[in-house]
């Protein structure tokens, strides 16, 4: 439970110094796979508060929101990631292993996890004159995140930073590959099942 | 709580339009041609909505006295009396409020003497003094009488009109405000509406759209060839089809020379800014005043756009657009907002063949139809009078009955936005700013939602800022005594002063 603890600090100072912290949990045991969990699943709670939560003025007016949706697409983006930095890290001769880049990635969302709060807390006090600093706290979130996965690609992996943004953007691409390849997947396993069910209903007619 | 149910309800019903999007709305369209009362939601679907006025009866117009009546195309609606213009026979036809036919005006005699009739008369305007204004189309002038046909003044084409390559002067509609100046739309002329003197000198035009030209086609017309300059010159039409004027001299003109693309963009694009629009109030100035508070800017139809012929000025501020194309009477509160929609054309009761004036008698719609020579009179049902009710005690800021009216008119459609942010304002103005929140949720009305939520934190916070402001205080103290502290501590034993790392604090 202390290390837990610790570990969750050494989250918060890794939104500061992501150089060092990165390089730390990689090397020096700072992190581990479990905070990494944590963080993943804080970060997936804090979307669905903040689609349950979000203040009137802020929030969207869909009313049959789904947080089964959240927690799926949610998991599938991180993992497509995950896979899709992976395969091509290690073609990119990286440095990092399959544990350390998701350990990277899950941490770099603490600061989301921490704004994407705040926004859910001033969206219930802030009026529509104010929603240029809602808005801009949403940015800031973002920028920061992805800051930070550049920040951790390049130390875990030992790149260069021409190099890290190659790396990202074919990993976006490598992501987009893995979605279309399980909708496909989907697609023609619908095919199987529907040329079995056909294949036993002609059986059955046949032997009747 | 009830009021959360209900808020529900409502949402759901949204939502479930929302999701089966167009099709529903394409399907109440088809079906609308019966001249059913609708409304808009917010995403310009249109919502069944009871009925708001019912058609009364019908008056026809074919045999008046001995004269038989074929292309009726004015109507003028005074305190007393009602008037119909007959634009083959020229004559002008009197009836009371109960249309019963009264007299008619036929002959004229000019200033000099001598006797004169009208030539194809499209419009007129009895003014609240009992002039006559009438726009004698075919005898290019605008000549002011009275009821004995004595005619004072006649208005000709003005000799010092610029900029037109005008042959003729076709006045078609005119209306004159309380100190005399004639008001003439005529037909070819797109620079706005003719406004003269009370002694027929024309003094300008009045309501022409202010042509703007930013920056950038500043600069590229400067490296354009003369060709390419007269390509893009851009014509914007403002042929005015109509003119009324209301009690305080703001000219209620329509416009419907509007490109249906025009129309669309502005329907979609939810602009309010009245650039592209069938109605316009103008004020002394010729600057357009209409409010547009709606989620649509008052343009009739929102699926197919209409063509507006005519307005009918309201009690309470409230006016009624005439739509020829579907024969549909759109009318609209003070601020802009859909109250209700209804009519249609064809041979049914209370449908019309060729509408081409609408006038309010008191609370009653009178629809001049050109096609069938008659005149249809709808009366409002409780619904409609509790609408125009709550208007009215809402601008006499009798809050607690237009609440009330409101209330009713919630009960009988709760799929009517506006009751519930008339109600909000209610709250609002009884500094119930809870409630009012409450009720501007139901209607999305965030504006409203937001201003009310501004009051309410500002009372909060004249209450709870000491306490606010002393907590932060404390903690900021705290905080930097503690990092001071620390400092000190460590500079007294001689240690390095490190930052970060998480592990040197402990």
């Amino acid at each position: 439970m202390k290390q837990l603890r610790k570990e969750l600090k050494y989250a918060l100072y890794l939104t500061v110094h992501p150089f060092k912290a990165f390089w730390d949990i990689k090397y020096e045991k700072e992190g581990s796979l479990r905070t990494a969990f944590i963080l993943l699943a804080a970060a997936i709670v804090v979307q669905i508060v903040s689609f349950l939560k979000t203040g009137y003025l802020f929030g969207s007016v869909s009313i049959n929101y789904n947080f089964i949706n959240t927690i799926v697409s949610s998991l599938f983006l991180y993992f497509s990631w995950c896979i899709a930095n992976w395969c091509l890290t290690c073609l990119s001769d990286g440095k990092g292993t399959f544990k350390d880049i998701m350990m990277f990635t899950a941490y770099s969302l603490t600061p989301y996890i921490i704004l994407e709060t705040i926004r859910i807390v001033v969206s219930n006090i802030f009026i529509l004159r104010e929603q240029t600093f809602y808005d801009m706290l949403g940015y800031l979130a973002i920028a920061w995140v992805a800051f930070l996965l550049v920040t951790g690609m390049l130390t875990t992996h030992h790149f260069t930073l021409t190099r890290t943004l190659v790396v990202l953007l074919f990993t976006i691409i490598g992501m987009i590959v893995i979605a279309l390849l399980i909708v496909m997947v989907f697609a023609m396993f619908q095919q199987v099942v529907s040329f079995i069910s056909v294949v036993i209903d002609e059986a059955v007619r046949r032997v009747s | 709580m009830k009021l959360k149910k209900t808020g529900l309800i409502f949402c759901l019903t949204a939502a479930l339009l929302a999701g089966s999007g167009s099709l529903q709305a394409e399907a109440y369209y088809n079906e609308s041609s019966s001249s059913s009362t609708f409304i808009y939601n917010e995403w310009g679907y249109p919502l069944e909505s009871p009925d708001a006025y019912e058609y009364s009866r019908t008056v026809d117009l074919r045999t008046v006295g001995e004269y038989s009546l074929t292309n009726v195309t004015d109507m003028c609606v005074t305190d007393e009396n009602i008037y119909i213009m007959e634009s083959t026979l020229g004559m002008i036809f009197r009836f009371d409020t109960a249309m019963n036919y009264i007299d008619c005006l036929k002959d004229f005699t000019l200033p000099d003497g001598s006797a004169t009739t009208l030539s194809k008369p499209e419009g007129m305007y009895i003014a609240p003094d009992g002039k006559v204004y009438i726009a004698d189309t075919e005898n290019f002038r605008v000549l002011v009488s009275d009821w004995e046909g004595n005619i004072s003044l006649v208005v000709v084409k003005p000799e010092n009109l610029l900029g037109t390559s005008l042959k003729n002067f076709l006045p078609i509609r005119v209306v004159a405000d309380s100190v005399g100046r004639i008001n003439v739309v005529a037909r070819n002329i797109n620079s706005g509406i003719m406004q003269f003197t009370s002694e027929g000198y024309f003094s300008g035009y009045v309501g022409a759209p202010s042509v703007s030209v930013d920056a950038l086609s500043k600069l590229l017309r400067k490296f354009y060839t003369d060709a390419q300059r007269a390509a893009t010159t851009t014509y914007v039409p403002t042929e005015y089809n109509n003119i009324k004027i209301d009690k305080n001299n703001f000219i209620w003109g329509t416009i419907s020379a509007l490109t249906a693309e025009d129309v669309i963009n502005t329907i979609v694009t939810q602009d309010l800014s009245g650039a592209v629009t069938p109605i316009k109030k103008l004020n002394m100035k010729g600057a357009d005043v209409l409010v547009r508070n709606g989620n649509y800017a008052p343009v009739g139809d929102l699926l197919t756009p209409s063509k507006i012929v005519d307005v009918g000025l309201g009690p309470n501020e409230l006016y009624s657009l005439l739509d020829s194309s579907m024969g549909r009477i759109f009318t609209y509160n003070g601020s802009g907002i859909l109250l209700y929609a209804f009519g249609g054309k064809g041979t049914a009761k209370g449908e019309s063949q060729l509408p081409v004036a609408l006038d309010y008698m008191g609370d009653n719609i009178m629809l001049l139809d050109s096609g069938l020579c008659s005149v249809l009179i709808f009366e409002p049902t409780r619904y409609g009078k509790l609408l125009i009710d709550a208007e009215r005690y809402y601008q006499e800021g009798e809050y607690d009955t237009a609440n009330e009216c409101w209330r009713q008119v919630t009960e009988l459609n709760s799929n009517f936005a506006y009751p519930y942010i008339g109600l909000g304002d209610a709250e609002y103005n009884d500094g119930n700013y809870e409630d009012a929140m409450d009720y501007y949720e139901y209607a999305n009305d965030r504006e409203s939602y937001s201003n009310a939520k501004e009051r309410i934190r500002k009372n909060e916070m004249s209450v709870g800022f000491p306490y606010i402001a002393g907590a932060l205080l404390i903690f900021v103290f705290l905080f930097v005594g503690k990092g001071i502290f620390i400092r000190v501590r460590r500079y007294v034993r001689g240690e390095r002063i490190t930052y970060g790392g998480g592990d040197d604090e402990s």
